[in-house]
This record gives structure tokens, sequence and C-alpha cells, in this order.
């Protein structure tokens, strides 16, 4: 994981470097608006009672940022982290159930949900990657392939549910 | 009259971008960054049944085209996406190649959502509509990689309506 820069200029694109104008001019917006942070934000979907949160800090060393999944049929939380990809240039998360402390690659393999690239989605219909935890939270998150993956992996993991689970997870509260 | 009316509304009310009823086996994305460009054309009878839709890439300062498809779309799986180059072309030599063949010459595979009112949805069906706004998920980091590009040289997920080709 690299130092974290401002991700809203990330997902527009890096070509050129006039485009740190661009960069500024972003981040001094997202900071001015930033109502309601990311961390501790919740989000859910209306047709299945998914509910994901975000965490105020990451759950192990090399995450930048943590969440929880809940499926109302089920008990336990999926525990969720975010981290940058090898050279920088995509969020990517991962959902896990039960996974040993200090996994093994293969053992973190086995215990996976799901992982992709982590997505923001705005009001205004702007896509960018995932913001920092005191970045305001955008209206909805989109996981790539979350609810098919789930399904594929449930049995190895433990993981039990009924309920169909979409993709994209709407803004429903800021932390209290 | 009255038609004129109806379209000068129609007009106004999608704005230049939609000023034609564009089917979305004829659109034309473009990638806002670098201009990279999804072509969509029809798919034919040869295709395998669960091929949904087909586009090229469009890459700016290259000749070669990628060839892409969007299949999917039963039960709970999703519209997913492949872009490849030298890839074997089944419906037109007979011959489908092997798993290796289809991985050696993998560019790009991911879901492909609509996205509106700030969220995200399944695509339409290919005699429908063109959506405004498509994402390819993981796309550019991928091209990236599978070309071998420099950082500032890899485009972004979101595609956007730009066209429509006759």
């Amino acid at each position: 994981m690299g130092v974290r820069v401002c991700r809203a200029w990330q997902a527009r694109g890096n070509r050129a470097m006039g485009a740190l104008m661009v960069l500024a001019l972003n981040c001094s917006a997202a900071s001015a608006q930033g109502t309601c942070p990311l961390a501790g934000a919740l989000y859910e979907q209306d047709s299945s009672g998914y509910t994901l949160r975000f965490g105020p800090k990451p759950s192990y060393d090399g995450a930048s940022e943590s969440f929880a999944v809940a499926a109302p049929d089920f008990k336990r939380p999926l525990t969720g982290s975010v981290g940058w990809s090898d050279r920088l240039d995509r969020t990517l998360g991962r959902l896990t159930l039960d996974c040993p402390l200090s996994p093994t690659k293969a053992e973190l393999d086995a215990c996976t949900l799901w992982t992709g690239v982590l997505y923001a989605v705005y009001a205004d219909g702007e896509v960018r990657l995932l913001p920092e935890p005191g970045d305001p939270a955008p209206q909805s998150l989109l996981l790539p392939d979350f609810a098919r993956s789930l399904l594929a992996n449930s049995s190895s993991t433990g993981f039990s549910t009924e309920e169909i689970a979409w993709d994209a997870f709407t803004l429903v509260e800021c932390a209290s | 009259m009255k038609r004129l009316l109806a379209v000068a509304l129609l007009v106004g009310l999608t704005g230049p971008a939609l000023a034609l009823e564009c089917v979305f086996s004829r659109a034309i994305y473009a990638e806002p960054t670098l201009g990279y460009e999804l072509r969509f054309y029809p798919t034919i009878n040869r295709d395998a049944a669960n091929v949904s839709h087909r586009f090229m890439v469009v890459r700016p300062d290259s000749d070669r085209n990628l060839r892409g498809s969007i299949s999917g779309n039963m039960g709970v799986s999703r519209d997913t996406g492949f872009a490849g180059r030298g890839c074997p072309n089944p419906e037109v030599t007979g011959i489908e190649g092997t798993d290796a063949d289809w991985e050696a010459c993998q560019a790009w595979k991911g879901i492909v959502y609509v996205l509106a009112d700030g969220g995200a949805a399944p695509l339409p069906w290919q005699d429908q509509p063109a959506p405004q706004t498509l994402l390819l998920t993981d796309f550019g980091r991928q091209i990236r990689y599978s070309i071998g590009l420099g950082p500032a040289d890899a485009p972004w997920d979101v595609f956007t309506l730009k066209g429509c080709s006759r």
C-alpha cells in the first residue's frame, strides 16, 4: 500500500502534468461539502436488506479502510477491507468470513467471498475510486459481481443465505 | 405539425447528445480521459447463444482494435464483458479455440453495468435504446497491463454515449 493521494483526481485520469490543477480543485471541493464522512457511513440494499457499514479504522495492517457487510438472514457480519492495487491505480475491496489471523495467501483465498475493484458512485453520476475515510460518503458503492460471487463462494466459506443480493449499496445514514 | 412539435420537444428534453434515438447495438461510447471508444454492432446468428452484445474497442494512436463481447444475463449471472486481440473467431472460421487460446488473447474481462440515477443497473438488450453511461469494471487497469501501457496511457473505466453508427 502506498501513500494515499486524492482519489477523486486519480479516477479522472492522470495524463498531463496540467491535471495537477484539477487535483487541487477536486480535493478542496470534496472537503468543503463533507457533511457525512465515509467512516461510519451506513449503506443498504432496498431489494435485499443487506447492509454495509464503513469502520473507523482498518481491520489489519496493510489495509487502508475497513467495512462490514451484514446479510439479513446470517448472524455474523462479513469482514471487508480496502487496499490499493500493486501499482496504486485502483482501490481493491475484499470481503471475508472467519479468516485465520495472519492468513497465508491460500488461506486468504479460501475464506474470501468477494474481491474486486470498489467504486464510488456520486449523485451527479460521477464514478471514482473509493475516497478516504474522512472524505464525503458517496451516494452509492458498487462492488462488481458481489452477489454472484457471494453465492458461488458461500459453501466453501461457511456463509449461508437465502437472500438474493445486488451489487450496489445506497447511502442511508451517517455516523452519529 | 404535431409531429414536428413532438420531435422538437424530444430534442429539447434529451439534449444534443441524445437528440437521435440510438439503438444499443449501434451506439458509440467514448472514455473521457484518453478517448478510447466502444463501438457496438449487432450480434449475428452464428454467435453463441449467450452472447448478448458485440463491440470493438477503438484505441487512440493505434491501428489495432480489440474485439469485444458481452454475455450472460441468465439467473443471477451478470453481464460479463470480454475484449481481446488475436482471439479465435469461431463464428467465421468454425474453430472454437482452446481455453489457453482465449486466455492468451484476453485484454480485459469484467462486469458491465449501466450507471443511472446515482446507482448501477444491468444492461438493456441490444435492440433497446442505448444507455447514457457504461461502467466496464477494472477496464483501464487490465488494459494497461495486457497491452503494456504506461500509467499515463491507461484509460478510466467509465464510457459515455457519444454517437450512433448507421
